[in-house]
C-alpha cells in the first residue's frame, strides 16, 4: 500500500512542478506573444491600403458585420474598408486581412496566419525572387508576395475564378495577367488549389455582404441616419439627394 | 572523445537512418531546409534539457511510474519551447504547426531518456542529448535539402538551377517516403561495400 | 445537441482517404512501420488504435472545452493531453485484463505502445482546431467521429501495408534496399495512390 502511495506521490509531485514551470513560462511570455500578434495585425492593416491612407478601427455589435473592421480615409474622404477573414485551407485555418475600395475592388491582401504545407500552400507568402544560391547577394527581390499581389484589383462583387492552367502569376506575361483580371480570376498556386480557393471562397462569402450593409458609409448607423435624412429631403423637395461623405 | 561521440550520434547510431526512430516529424517537416533546421534544433533543445533533468532525478523516481514521469518532464520542456517559439519566431510556429507539441511523443527523446539518461550522470547525458540531437538535425538537413531542391528548385528559399522544372511530388507525402528510402538504401549500399554488416 | 450529418460524413471520408493519418499527415509512422510485418498483428494493432483514439478523444475534448478553454489554460494542452492519454491507456489495459481477458490477449501487447503514438496525441490536438468543413470548432460528436475515422484510416493503411509486406518477404529485392528502404518505397507508392483522393473535394463550386 505504501508503495502505491509513493507512486502516486511521485507522479503528482512531478506533474505539479511541471504545471508550475509551464505556468511561469506562460506568465513571462504571454504579454510578448500578444504584443507580437497585435503588431502583426497592425502591420497587415497598414499593408492592405495604399500609402498615405489614414486608418481608423471601427466596432460593430455583431449582426452582419464583423465585430471589428477598419476604415481608411484618403484626403479626408472615406475610401476603403479592411476586414479580417478566415478561410479553411488544406491544414487548418488561413486568416488574412483584405482591404476593399468603395467600388468593391480589392486594394490589398495580407496573410496573417496559415498552417499550409511548406513548399506548397505556404507559398502564399512567397516573394518572387531571382536570387540564386550561387550568388545570394545578386538578383532582385520583389517586395510583395506574388500570390497576394494578384488579388489587387479583383472585384469582390462578382464570383472570383481560380485558374490552374494559366500558370502562376509571377511567371505570367502582362497580357496574361490582364486576361486574368478581365475574367476576375486569380492563378492557383501549383498543387495547392485548396489553399487558393480558401481565399476566394472566404471573400466571396462575406465581403459583398459587408459592403452592402455598409453601403459606402463608415458604419451602418451613419448609413441609416443619412438615408433617413435623404428620404425626408426627398419627401419635401420631391427630388433625390446625394448622401454626403462621412468623415 | 568529442569527435568519437559526434561520430556515434551522427553516423553510427544516427537516430533516423540507423535506428529509424522519430520518423513522423522527420518526414512531415523535411519539406524545406528552414523547417528541417528549426525542427532539428527544437528537438535537440528538448533532448538536451530532458536528458539532463532525467539523469538528475532518476534516483528519486520509483521504477513503476518512471515512463509517465519521463513523459511529463519531456512535455514540460516542449510546452516551454512552444511558448518561446511563439515569442521569437511566430512563422516557424505556424509552419511546424501540430508537430511542435508532437515533439513530446518523439520516440527519440523518450528512447534516450530510457536508454541513456536513466543510467548515466548529467554531464554525459548532456553530451548524449547533444550528439543525438545533432544527428537528428543532420538527417533532417539532408532530407530537406534533397526534397526542397527536387520539389521546389530551391534551397533555403534561394533558387538553385535556372530553368529547372521542379517536381512537386517530392514536397508532397509520397516524395518524403521515396527520398528517405533512397538515402537509407545508399547508406546500406556503402556499408555493404565497406564490408560492415548492414543490418537495419 | 444538434448533429450535422453532412459534416460527419465529410470528416469521416477526409480522415480515412483524403488526409489519411499515415500516408498524408505523417502521423503514427513508428507503429505503422513496426507492426506491419504480419497481417494478424496489423489487424490487432489497428483495432487497438481505433479503440484508444475514440475513447481518448471523448476525454480530451471534454477536458479541453470544460477545463482548459474555460479557464484560459490552453498552454497546458500538450502536457494535459499526454497525461490523459497515458493514464487512459493504463486504465484500459487494467479493465481489459480484468473483464475481457480474451480481448486483452489479442490487443494487450499493443496498448503500452499507445502512450507514445503521435497519432493519438495528434488527433486530440487536431480536434482543438477549427473544423475545416463547418468553419467552427469541432463539436463533441464531430471530434469523436474524427477520432474514430482517423483511427480507421490508420488501420486501413496498416492492413494494406501488412498485406504488401507479407508478399515482399518472398520477392527478390536489391540487397541495399532490404528492410526499411523497400518498406518506405512501398509506403511512398501507397501515398501516391492515396494522393488521388485529394480530388474528392467537398468544397462547394
Amino acid at each position: 500500500m505504501t508503495d502505491t502511495i509513493k507512486l502516486i506521490l511521485a507522479l503528482t509531485l512531478i506533474s505539479l512542478i511541471a504545471g508550475f514551470a509551464i505556468g511561469k513560462a506562460n506568465y513571462r511570455t504571454k504579454d510578448r506573444i500578444a504584443a507580437k500578434q497585435q503588431a502583426a495585425r497592425q502591420g497587415a492593416i497598414d499593408a492592405v491600403f495604399p500609402e498615405g491612407f489614414k486608418i481608423k478601427e471601427m466596432n460593430d455589435d455583431g449582426g452582419i458585420l464583423p465585430q471589428k473592421y477598419w476604415i481608411a480615409f484618403s484626403d479626408d474622404k472615406l475610401s476603403g474598408y479592411a476586414f479580417e477573414m478566415a478561410g479553411s485551407g488544406y491544414a487548418g485555418d488561413i486568416r488574412f486581412m483584405v482591404g476593399v475600395g468603395l467600388d468593391g475592388k480589392i486594394l490589398g491582401l495580407t496573410v496573417l496566419e496559415h498552417h499550409e504545407t511548406p513548399g506548397l500552400g505556404s507559398r502564399v507568402n512567397e516573394v518572387a525572387s531571382t536570387k540564386y544560391i550561387w550568388f545570394p547577394f545578386g538578383g532582385d527581390d520583389k517586395t510583395k508576395p506574388w500570390f497576394t499581389e494578384q488579388f489587387e484589383g479583383i472585384s469582390t462583387l462578382r464570383p472570383i475564378g481560380v485558374e490552374k492552367s494559366a500558370g502562376e502569376w509571377h511567371r505570367l506575361s502582362e497580357q496574361a495577367r490582364a486576361g486574368l483580371r478581365d475574367r476576375n480570376a486569380v492563378s492557383a498556386i501549383t498543387g495547392s488549389t485548396i489553399t487558393t480557393a480558401a481565399f476566394t471562397r472566404a471573400i466571396e462569402r462575406s465581403v459583398s455582404k459587408y459592403l452592402e450593409e455598409l453601403g459606402g458609409y463608415c458604419c451602418p448607423a451613419t448609413r441609416k441616419k443619412r438615408e433617413a435624412e435623404a428620404g425626408a429631403a426627398a419627401g419635401e423637395n420631391g427630388e433625390e439627394t446625394e448622401g454626403g461623405d462621412d468623415s | 572523445m568529442i569527435a568519437k561521440e559526434l561520430k556515434r550520434g551522427i553516423i553510427t547510431e544516427n537516430s533516423i537512418f540507423v535506428l529509424a526512430l522519430g520518423l513522423c516529424p522527420t518526414l512531415a517537416v523535411s519539406t524545406s531546409v528552414k523547417n528541417g533546421l528549426g525542427m532539428g534544433l527544437a528537438t535537440t533543445f528538448v533532448l538536451i534539457c530532458s536528458n539532463i533533468i532525467i539523469s538528475i532525478v532518476k534516483n528519486w523516481i520509483p521504477g513503476k511510474v518512471r515512463i509517465p514521469c519521463y513523459i511529463v518532464i519531456i512535455a514540460t520542456f516542449v510546452s516551454i519551447l512552444h511558448l518561446l517559439i511563439k515569442v521569437y519566431t511566430p512563422t516557424l510556429d505556424s509552419q511546424l504547426g501540430i508537430f511542435i507539441p508532437l515533439i513530446a511523443v518523439n520516440c527519440i527523446i523518450l528512447g534516450r531518456a530510457e536508454a541513456f539518461a536513466a543510467k548515466n550522470n548529467p554531464a554525459t547525458s548532456l553530451v548524449d542529448g547533444a550528439v543525438m540531437g545533432l544527428g537528428f538535425t543532420a538527417a533532417l538537413l539532408i532530407l530537406s535539402t534533397i526534397r526542397e531542391f527536387l520539389g521546389g528548385n530551391k534551397i533555403f528559399d534561394l533558387m538553385v538551377i535556372p530553368g529547372f522544372q521542379p517536381m512537386a511530388v517530392f514536397i508532397l507525402a509520397p516524395g518524403g517516403f521515396f527520398v528517405i528510402a533512397c538515402v537509407m538504401g545508399l547508406i546500406n549500399y556503402f556499408r555493404g561495400k565497406k564490408g560492415a554488416k548492414a543490418k537495419v | 445537441m444538434s448533429v450535422n450529418f453532412i459534416s460527419i460524413i465529410q470528416i469521416s471520408i477526409a480522415a480515412v482517404l483524403i488526409q489519411n493519418f499515415v500516408l498524408a499527415r505523417f502521423l503514427g509512422l513508428c507503429p505503422f512501420l513496426g507492426v506491419s510485418k504480419k497481417l494478424s498483428s496489423a489487424i490487432g494493432m489497428g483495432l487497438a488504435v481505433v479503440f484508444v483514439m475514440t475513447v481518448s478523444t471523448i476525454f480530451t475534448w471534454w477536458i479541453d472545452t470544460a477545463i482548459l478553454a474555460a479557464m484560459n489554460l490552453e498552454y497546458l494542452r500538450t502536457i494535459m493531453f499526454i497525461l490523459v492519454i497515458a493514464s487512459l491507456v493504463q486504465l484500459i489495459e487494467m479493465v481489459m485484463q480484468k473483464f475481457t481477458p480474451a480481448l486483452y490477449e489479442s490487443l494487450g501487447i499493443y496498448l503500452p505502445l499507445m502512450a507514445t503514438n503521435c497519432a493519438i496525441l495528434g488527433v486530440a490536438i487536431i480536434n482543438t482546431d477549427i473544423n475545416q468543413f463547418t468553419g467552427v470548432p469541432f463539436t463533441f460528436v464531430e471530434s469523436v467521429v474524427n477520432g474514430a475515422a482517423s483511427g480507421a484510416g490508420f488501420t486501413l493503411a496498416l492492413i494494406l501495408m501488412a498485406g504488401l509486406r507479407e508478399r515482399l518477404e518472398s520477392s527478390n529485392i536489391p540487397k541495399s534496399l532490404e528492410g526499411m528502404p523497400i518498406t518506405f518505397i512501398t509506403a511512398g507508392l501507397m501515398a501516391l495512390a492515396f494522393l488521388g483522393f485529394s480530388g474528392l473535394s467537398f468544397f462547394p463550386k
